[in-house]
């Protein structure tokens, strides 16, 4: 079984590239279940609702670069991202996951924060909320 | 790719110059969400609404040399404070940071054992957050400047929904008394700023440290921006000023 290390990673944000600007992302889906439970039943029983996709990146903030001016300057923009937790080309074993922007379709930040420390390296988190579809490309 | 230290950042709100006193900062923008997904929706879609930001501040409770204490405590409620964060200092032309207008929306003072009474401030934006860059600096400033034209990072043209905001912040201001010092807004589509137009004209400052904000709307098609800064009195008059600018979505 292949275990891969996200050491290599890769993320662009509108077809720029944004891994020199990120030490950690993760991307969250959650399916709202909704609850069917009846007394019969003896376990608990749930019917799958619509899927919602998160990403929270996080990463050294350059204030003259992607994560500096393109994410704050794109919020409340719909834009396209690509995720690939390996930075392998995507092949069934390298999967990337797209979200792309049309229509109602696409990434929005849902929130930009810049932490400055002064025993730290300026540091910068994003939430990037998926609105529509995100898709698993093996090719 | 530039990563930075964050050590050497310096906050101010208003004229106030905090940066000795806080050890963080953090500056989150938060973007509301409405679910805006249909039955024929295969997966969820959500709308954007209107952004809102906090800043955040912790550090060290001072009386003196700042009174960071005094003024947060009498300025509990006073709105629209003009906070700027800049992440490598204000003392470098070019260094980029934010600026906002904002309301203090809490602040907690901490004693321990083994700790210095702390002082944290929270701020609730009532603007919008703008990215902006240190147009000039000077600490001593004793005749007649003129700032060097800038055209890019957050400065350039504007079009018909954007704005430019200026900044000007006079830190502190000596002479016999009858010192004066009138700033103008100008811009040009030339470095040489040979035919330049005056976008905005701060109100005169004179003993007193102040700080002051002009919002240009576009459109301006001219790229370069600056500002001219005039200096009168008798005896030695002196200020050190500091000016940002940044362009920022128009409202409405």
């Amino acid at each position: 079984m292949a275990r891969k290390h996200g050491k290599d990673a890769n993320y662009s944000w509108n077809a720029s590239a944004l891994e020199g600007e990120l030490d950690n992302i993760r991307q969250d889906v959650d399916v709202n279940e909704a609850p069917i439970t009846a007394f019969l039943d003896v376990y608990q029983n749930f019917l799958a609702g619509k899927k919602d996709v998160r990403t929270e990146l996080a990463g050294p903030y350059n204030a003259a670069a992607v994560s500096g001016v393109s994410l704050f300057d794109d919020i409340g923009t719909l834009r396209s991202t690509i995720f690939s937790p390996t930075g392998a080309s995507a092949d069934s074993n390298n999967p990337h996951y797209k979200c792309t922007a049309s229509g109602l379709s696409g990434a929005l930040v849902s929130r930009y924060e810049v932490n400055l420390a002064v025993g730290d390296a300026a540091r910068y988190t994003a939430t990037i909320q998926h609105s529509g579809s995100t898709t698993r490309v093996v090719s | 790719m530039a990563r930075i230290s964050s050590k050497d950042a310096d906050v101010i709100v208003d004229e106030l110059d905090f940066s000795a006193v806080l050890s963080s900062v953090v500056a989150t923008v938060d973007v509301p969400m409405a679910d805006g997904t249909a039955f024929l929706d295969a997966d969820k879609v959500w709308i954007p609404g209107a952004p809102g930001f906090t800043i955040d501040w912790q550090g060290f409770s001072s009386t003196a040399s700042p009174n960071f204490d005094g003024d947060m405590f009498s300025n509990l409620t006073t709105l629209a404070r003009q906070v700027g964060v800049y992440h490598e200092g204000f003392k470098t032309v070019g260094n980029l940071g934010f600026e906002g207008k904002t309301n203090a929306a809490r602040q907690g003072r901490t004693s321990g054992i083994t700790e210095s009474v702390g002082l944290n401030v929270g701020w609730t934006g009532d603007s919008t957050l703008v990215r902006a860059q240190v147009n000039h600096y000077v600490a001593a400033l004793t005749s007649t400047a003129n700032s060097t034209g800038q055209n890019s990072g957050t400065v350039g043209a504007l079009s018909a929904a954007q704005k430019m905001v200026v900044v000007l912040r006079v830190l502190a201001s000596s002479g016999t008394g009858n010192q004066t010092l009138n700033v103008v807004i100008q811009s040009d589509d030339g470095s040489g700023f040979g035919s330049p137009t005056t976008r905005g004209t701060f109100a005169e400052k004179t003993t007193s440290a102040a700080e002051e904000k002009i919002e240009v709307s576009g459109a301006v098609t001219d790229t370069y921006w600056r500002v001219t800064m005039t200096v009168a009195g008798s005896g030695s008059p002196t200020f050190e000023v500091l000016v940002t600018m940044g362009r920022a979505e128009l409202d409405g």
